[in-house]
């Protein structure tokens, strides 16, 4: 398995599948012979790729360490506790998003045989889609006093929460096309999925969203299986040139 | 907390006892709070700071290589300290006061060191964390060592589906850490 070659560096830190999965058999000690070869000469002349491998090795390392792990997670859970108390002296019940992802992944965990009982089809719905980040907003328009409360939600995953606050917004906003973004991920993620793509399908073209928009909309049709409109525009996407040409590659290539 | 021994309470911690570790905050995180906004930080760095100090002190004790001659609030306040000075001597900020003592007792040149590599595990961690469910638990697999096939197998679908979201969620993971300029600051020369 070659590396890729740029034209300006002699090794491209593009971060494709193929580049972090030579990084991780390096690191595994599963290259060999040639390979193994090629990719230390690599390492001794490109240092942006000896420091994706330090990254590489560091990150499993921190994430091997499952105890202090679950010790980060449960002081997650206090500082919410605590700032839940410092909000109101009434106990509130608890409904913290990361003791939602302690127990969850304790659940998981101890089963073993949960969460994947699902088809092909939402396999790749579920390998594709991450929510809109919110800390996108942060960049774009949206950035007023009546958002961040929502923002703050949204990251919380409490979707159904803010879909009234989002709709009433977009009325006030109408040229607020990220909030399109932000609205269309809630009601993707409460099972609303073609009024997800009215959302994203309303953003202008001309507008720097739209490619987002794009994207999120095949994922809605790939949850709908709706597989030939979804290919239909992927491949409008691929043409698109932008960020997302390469997940749309990917996914292009698992549907056919 | 004061009822408690220092090996009660260390059992405490090492046990994650949310009592214990919910007085080790409320003891302990006002004056690190004050401390850290006295010089050029939030409540909202302290907090971090203190999370993080937390994490290190639990690891010490869990490898059982802490040797604590003060108290374990002492200690807590030293590293803390420490975090937050390393942290603001990266940003050039300068440090105005200096009132918490380390009453810990130990040589906190020692402790610098191991706080330096803590930072950049504690950035991983919280990243981590960020992830979604589905992430956590394939990153998790995977660093411990389980194959894909065994994952794919165990979860009801292929290698090659696993291969792809292990890949997107390091990538995504990735590219969280590498926006963040407390990661760039404390980057390590490359050998």
């Amino acid at each position: 398995m070659k590396l890729k070659l740029h034209p300006n560096r002699l090794y491209s830190m593009e971060s494709t599948q193929k580049i972090f999965e030579q990084i991780e058999d390096y690191l595994a000690g599963k290259l060999e012979g040639n390979e193994l070869e090629s990719f230390k000469k690599l390492l001794e002349i490109d240092p942006e790729l000896r420091e994706e491998v330090r990254l590489h090795k560091e990150l499993g390392r921190a994430l091997k360490d499952k105890k202090a792990l679950d010790f980060r997670k449960k002081l997650i859970k206090l500082e919410d506790k605590i700032d839940k108390k410092k909000e109101s002296p009434i106990q509130k019940p608890f409904i913290s998003h990361y003791w939602k992802i302690a127990a969850s992944i304790a659940i998981i965990i101890g089963l073993f045989t949960f969460f994947w009982q699902i088809d092909q089809k939402e396999d790749l719905y579920a390998t594709y889609y991450i929510p809109y980040p919110v800390e996108n907003a942060k960049r774009g328009e949206v950035t007023h006093e009546e958002f961040k409360t929502i923002a703050q939600k949204y990251k919380e995953e409490e979707y159904s929460d803010i879909i009234p606050d989002l709709e009433q917004l977009i009325t006030h906003r109408p040229y607020d096309e990220q909030l399109k973004l932000f609205l269309g991920n809630c009601y993707l993620n409460t099972g609303k999925t073609n009024k997800a793509i009215e959302q994203f399908l309303n953003i202008n073209p001309q507008n720097r969203y739209y490619e987002d928009g794009l994207w999120y909309t095949i994922l809605a049709h790939l949850k709908l299986e709706q597989n030939k409109e979804a290919i239909l525009l992927l491949k409008k996407l691929i043409a698109y040139d932008g960020v997302h040409q390469e997940n749309a590659i990917m996914l292009l290539e698992d549907l056919e | 907390m004061n009822d408690k021994t220092q090996d009660t309470i260390i059992n405490a911690i090492i046990k994650g006892d949310e009592k214990t570790l919910m007085a080790i905050y409320e003891e302990c995180l006002p004056q690190v709070t004050s401390y850290v906004m006295k010089n050029s930080g939030t409540e909202a760095d302290a907090r971090d700071i203190f999370q993080d100090a937390m994490v290190f002190l639990y690891q010490k004790l869990e490898e059982n290589s802490l040797e604590l001659s003060g108290t374990v609030g002492g200690y807590i306040y030293g590293v803390c300290k420490n975090m937050w000075r390393n942290k603001i001597r990266k940003n050039k900020k300068m440090v105005i006061s200096d009132d918490i003592i380390s009453i810990s007792g130990i040589d906190e040149t020692d402790m610098l060191e191991d706080i330096y590599e803590n930072e950049r595990t504690a950035i991983y961690q919280k990243y981590f964390l960020k992830l979604g469910e589905t992430c956590q638990e394939v990153l998790t697999l995977f660093f411990s060592g389980v194959s894909m096939k065994e994952i794919a197998e165990k979860k009801g679908t292929t290698d090659t589906f696993i291969r792809r979201k292990k890949y997107k969620c390091k990538k995504q993971i990735i590219e969280m850490i590498k926006k963040d300029s407390a990661y760039n600051e404390i980057k390590a020369p490359s050998k």
